[in-house]
């Protein structure tokens, strides 16, 4: 082959989040790699892992940068282009390269047989059209040493590509983009907030699909911690994400159980990862409880047949207020007339408005009549709990 | 732990009668990586950041016979006694369920437990410990509770012994 591929960048330009690639890393322990793509080093897509903000990107052109080397010493210009299967119907939508094909761009090699890092416009790219996911990118990349000549195949590179809402809030953050910033987003968290927020293209709209991802997490891979008394099991007292995604990957983790706090720290966690703004915070203190589907159990009653909470930790949005909206992961309530008797109707609190009593929101169908008075906003709790 | 909660659980769990203690010896050098617990094998201990503490540990130990079987293990070493008593109480603000109550086992300094000892807290001098299931088979932790305790009062008598590395 008179040309090979030497490297592929996609966030070089660590400043920049609206033509190239976000600052991530891979968990608390690993960084990675830039470029991202080094020929003999990236085998598998997520090798060679990426991730754009739909809100940056959207309407405007992303570029990829790659550096290629000659074989052959007379070679001094060509032309390159990636040709990708974005519109190929024989292959799930989800599967394909939101990127789409890089344009063809003219490269002169220098005297070391490298070309520079050269820059490529992905001008089609379809982010911002399919919304959030975690996809495959692979490109067939392609070469002629004159505009009017056949092209030749040359190389096939695969990229892990990261679609976010927008720019990750904290606990994560962008900067300082260093090892030793364990906050940067993480891939290992991407893989499965992008996955269960698929095709969503709003906060609100990413955060509902979460909620019911971590709530569909029982009784499999977690249930709600009625032996134990309803205690934090990972987000004490910071999140162990690590140890969150070793129980998602089939490990140990840090158990079966779990509680509220757990669920609010999950969710508002996985959920800013994707650009969302999400709280963990408390209401209460001491309140009764209407019938309901703790995580894991199919069985309505107050949680684990208790009298009622100490307290209760939600994902909450805003100020966390009785005035703002709620996303409670840890259960489900009556959605029924009633909420404190059957016909008991699942409604799983995504959105929902914490309220006042009376109102007939969050408030009402959580806690018993009598004791609504007790569960009240504590914004005072309103954190966001860093990750390790 | 400050605020509202805080008073909440002060009431609820009577802090006030059990905040504070007199005492002068403190244990230096808490570790969980030589801890035995009957009948349990250790997979994995971390250590942790916890405010405050000048050392903490989360373990997990499973049963050599059942791996549903998991114990949690959480050992925070505080500078005095009185942030001992002080960090029990934030780990009872934990707790969901209104069913812990003060434990009568021959336990710590002081010491809280579920009603069927599935989860157990409790403080030895200057430590704070917790002892929770993980597993799907639920065990009582009393037990695994005490053989913790006999550690720590070892570690308070012979600091060197347990300080050494394993």
């Amino acid at each position: 082959m008179d040309i090979s591929i030497d490297a592929v960048a996609f966030n070089y330009d660590p400043n920049s989040t609206n033509h190239d690639a976000l600052n991530i890393r891979r968990n608390a322990m690993e960084i990675v790699r830039l470029p991202e793509w080094q020929a003999g080093i990236a085998i598998r897509p997520e090798d060679s892992p990426a991730a754009y903000s739909l809100k940056d990107v959207a309407g405007k052109t992303i570029l990829v940068k790659a550096r290629f080397r000659r074989n052959v010493a007379s070679l001094a210009h060509a032309q390159i282009r990636a040709v990708a299967d974005t519109d190929d119907p024989d292959v799930p939508a989800e599967c394909r390269n939101p990127l789409g094909t890089l344009e063809a761009k003219d490269v002169s090699f220098q005297s070391t047989g490298f070309t520079a890092m050269e820059a490529f416009e992905a001008k089609h790219h379809r982010l911002d059209d399919w919304g959030v996911g975690v996809r495959t990118a692979t490109w067939r990349w392609e070469y002629r040493v004159h505009h009017s000549g056949p092209w030749h195949h040359f190389a096939t590179t695969r990229h892990r590509i990261y679609s976010l809402v927008s720019i990750p809030t904290d606990p994560w953050k962008q900067f300082p983009f260093n090892a030793g910033n364990a906050a940067l987003p993480w891939t290992d968290v991407l893989d499965y907030a992008c996955w269960w927020a698929l095709e969503a293209k709003t906060p609100d709209k990413a955060v509902g699909k979460i909620t019911k991802a971590v709530n569909d997490l029982g009784p499999i891979v977690v249930t709600y911690d009625c032996p134990g008394g309803g205690s934090t099991h990972y987000a004490w007292p910071t999140f162990n994400c690590t140890a969150f995604v070793d129980r998602l990957r089939g490990g140990i983790g840090n158990g079966y159980y779990l509680n509220c706090t757990d669920c609010a720290t999950i969710t508002s966690t996985f959920a800013n990862s994707l650009g969302c703004d999400l709280w963990q915070s408390r209401m209460g203190w001491s309140f009764g409880l209407n019938p309901m589907l703790g995580i894991g159990s199919n069985v309505w009653q107050p949680a684990c047949g208790w009298s009622g909470f100490s307290y209760h930790e939600v994902a909450w949005e805003g100020a966390c207020t009785q005035n703002e909206d709620v996303y409670d992961a840890c259960l489900q309530e009556n959605g029924g007339l009633d909420p404190t008797k059957a016909p008991y109707v699942p409604l799983l609190p995504i959105d929902f408005r914490f309220g006042n009593p009376g109102d007939n929101t969050y408030r009402d169908k959580l806690a018993t009549p009598p004791t609504r008075g007790n569960c009240n906003p504590q914004p005072g709790t309103r954190q966001r709990r860093a990750v390790s | 732990m400050q605020g509202p909660y805080r008073d909440f659980l002060v009431e609820r769990f009577g802090f006030r009668e059990w905040s504070s203690a007199e005492s002068k010896t403190v244990i230096s050098g808490v570790r969980l990586d030589t801890t035995e617990l009957r009948g349990l094998r250790q997979v994995r201990v971390d250590r942790v950041s916890v405010p405050g503490a000048r050392a903490a540990y989360q373990g997990m130990w499973e049963s050599a016979n059942n791996p549903e079987t998991l114990v949690r293990v959480d050992v925070i070493e505080l500078p005095t006694v009185n942030s001992a008593r002080e960090m029990v109480l934030s780990l009872l603000g934990e707790f969901q369920a209104p069913t812990l109550r003060r434990s009568e086992l021959p336990l710590g300094d002081i010491s809280f437990a579920t009603p069927d000892t599935t989860s157990v807290i409790f403080a030895r001098q200057n430590v704070a410990a917790m002892l929770r299931n993980a597993g799907r088979e639920v065990i009582p932790v009393g037990d695994f509770a005490r053989d913790l305790d006999n550690v720590l009062l070892r570690w308070k008598a012979e600091p060197q012994e347990f300080t050494r590395n394993p």
